[in-house]
């Protein structure tokens, strides 16, 4: 029977081999490049790109992505099991050690010079690409205030959002075309403190009230939208009454809206969770959260927490508040220490939690999450912590090698795009 | 009640032909996973026996495998998964001639099975066992190979496998 298998050649059509191939890695893909011409050009083609990285988010590769602050240090967690796969990376860019992580989006993410306020720098971590952009109309020291990262479909080409006190900066990245815009009215008095939800074509931040340091209601959500090149404010959904605290996420992709009523006993402990997610024809009820643990059960719950990622196996993944409690342990201890300890590296503790959604057979469309397992990571000194999908994204127009990359930096007189050099 | 059940699942069954000239009988219900199939049905060709001329003999008795564990009436979800782990563990061979007589009968669920499979088989190869298991031969200059290497050399670093199945 094997000798029949043999001599019947194989010749895979080109849409199975799309498929096979969208469900790679990366680094298999680039690999898999020097198999043939066709494969390289299928793999190189803009449209599987964009292919595999909405498969990557399908088959649950999202991760999350930690920065040790101030280093250059940078570890992925899969998040799709509890056996954390960490992986490690340090950041390839000579000149630009300690970048700061502002956000992420497509497998790109975005990283400030380090003590510089107009340089940026677009790296994508899974194929070691990196893109430097130079904004021309910051004159002094401003760190921007929010910002986001999007995909504009009709012009192929990302977008970087960077709001500051009094304006706000969009940048098409493959035009290197920067523009300087009025900001919204609301923008004056409250600014968004996050880094936007980005989902397809639109950014989103959510600008919190803030009546006193430890609860926040959520009042205005904003977004840009990059059809038309602006910032805009979104109608806050009705169901958001006027003490309730939501935050923005993604969930599969999709614009999501968590949180529920505050009390004003911030120590309540029947904290119950709504989700919605915004589908096409608007926002759409996705499911309570119950059994929060009892040592997360207050309102820095939602104000602290996020949803990262719905499992293949109907989990869903939440970044968990801070653990308060451990930090202070860790403190004492150092406290304990002998006097010659002159820098007191402070432990992060990174929870992850972990809630199997069950449907409620009782009513119908009725989803319940509870949260069934809890992980505390620690790390020494503070994390930046951002969520990533790895992909090929941008890899045509960016630079192949951080060596020559540094070259192409260091000739080129303005360390200008180093687009010019990927470019035969 | 039961009458009732009885009459409206009264079973049509179809008669596949595969490329080797062996035919198949199946339940109308299970074999219309099948959009191809479904088609056909549809559109009144359902009578006689429909000729499946890409599916060899071997592969379609796999896909009729795949379709009777996966059809709405008999087994649970555990069972469902221990076959489909059964099922990938075939000769990448089998797994590639399945994915295409998937493709065609447009059979989505064992599409996205057998390309994910593939694509769990051969995430650590090398290219030069990748061109063996797809029977390929490099249209690249040594040169262009080198050139495509050096730009990423960090994904040829590692254990990788240099194993044809």
């Amino acid at each position: 029977m094997s000798k029949k298998k043999s001599h019947k050649s194989i010749n895979i059509p080109c849409d199975i081999l799309f498929c096979i191939l969208s469900r790679l890695h990366v680094k298999s893909l680039l690999r898999f490049r020097s198999v043939s011409k066709p494969w390289n050009a299928i793999i190189s083609d803009k449209g599987f790109k964009k292919a595999q990285c909405d498969q990557s988010i399908a088959l649950g590769r999202e991760q999350l992505l930690l920065q040790i602050y101030r280093s250059d240090k940078f570890e992925f967690i899969n998040l799709e099991s509890h056996q954390f796969a960490i992986e490690k990376q340090q950041f390839p860019l000579k000149g630009f050690e300690r970048a700061n992580v502002l956000c992420s989006y497509d497998g790109l993410v975005l990283l400030k010079k380090r003590r510089a306020y107009k340089t940026f720098v677009l790296w994508n971590p899974s194929t070691r690409q990196c893109q430097t952009l130079e904004c021309p109309y910051l004159s002094s020291y401003m760190r921007p205030r929010s910002c986001g990262l999007c995909y504009d479909s009709t012009a192929d080409d990302y977008k970087v959002i960077l709001i500051y006190n009094s304006f706000y900066i969009v940048c098409s990245v493959n035009s290197n075309d920067w523009k300087k815009k009025e900001n919204l009215p609301i923008l004056k008095q409250r600014l968004p403190s996050l880094c936007g939800i980005s989902t397809e074509g639109c950014v989103f931040w959510s600008l919190n009230r803030t009546p006193d340091p430890f609860v926040s209601t959520t009042s205005t959500i904003i977004y840009f939208d990059v059809k038309s090149d602006e910032l805009k404010e979104l109608l806050v959904p009705n169901f958001i009454g006027d003490n309730d605290l939501f935050q923005l996420a993604t969930l599969k992709g999709s614009l999501c809206l968590y949180g529920g009523k505050i009390n004003s006993d911030i120590y309540r402990k029947d904290l119950e969770v709504d989700m919605w997610i915004m589908e096409q024809d608007g926002w759409k009820w996705l499911m309570k959260l119950c059994n929060v643990p009892a040592e997360f059960c207050e309102s820095y719950f939602v104000k602290y927490s996020r949803p990262l990622h719905y499992t293949r196996n109907g989990k869903i993944v939440f970044q968990g508040p801070k653990n308060y409690s451990n930090r202070s342990k860790s403190k004492n201890e150092l406290y304990g220490q002998v006097m010659k300890v002159v820098v007191v590296k402070k432990l992060t503790n990174l929870v992850i939690m972990y809630a199997k959604v069950m449907s409620n057979k009782g009513l119908r469309d009725s989803l319940k999450a509870s949260i069934e397992s809890v992980v505390h990571l620690s790390f020494l000194g503070y994390l930046q912590v951002a969520h990533y999908v790895p992909s090929m994204l941008r890899e045509d127009q960016v630079s192949l090698d951080p060596e020559a990359a540094l070259l192409a930096t260091s000739k080129t007189s303005s360390s200008h795009l180093l687009k010019t050099y990927s470019r035969k | 009640m039961a009458e009732a059940s009885s009459s409206i699942t009264e079973k049509f069954f179809l008669t596949l032909k595969s490329s080797d000239g062996d035919e198949f009988v199946l339940e109308e219900s299970i074999a219309i996973q099948s959009i191809t199939i479904k088609n056909m049905v549809e559109d009144g060709c359902s009578s006689s026996v429909i000729p499946l001329s890409k599916v060899d003999t071997e592969t379609l008795i796999k896909v009729i495998e795949y379709m009777k564990m996966h059809s709405s009436t008999s087994s649970n979800e555990e069972e469902i998964e221990n076959f489909d782990k059964k099922f990938v563990s075939n000769s990448i061979n089998t797994i590639l001639n399945i994915l295409e007589a998937a493709n065609f009968l447009d059979i989505n669920n064992l599409l996205e099975l057998c390309a994910e499979a593939v694509a769990n088989r051969i995430k650590n190869k090398t290219p030069e066992a990748v061109r063996k298991i797809f029977n390929i031969t490099s249209d690249f200059t040594p040169e262009e190979e080198a050139e495509i290497r050096n730009e990423t050399p960090w994904a040829f670093e590692g254990n990788l496998d240099h194993s044809l199945d």
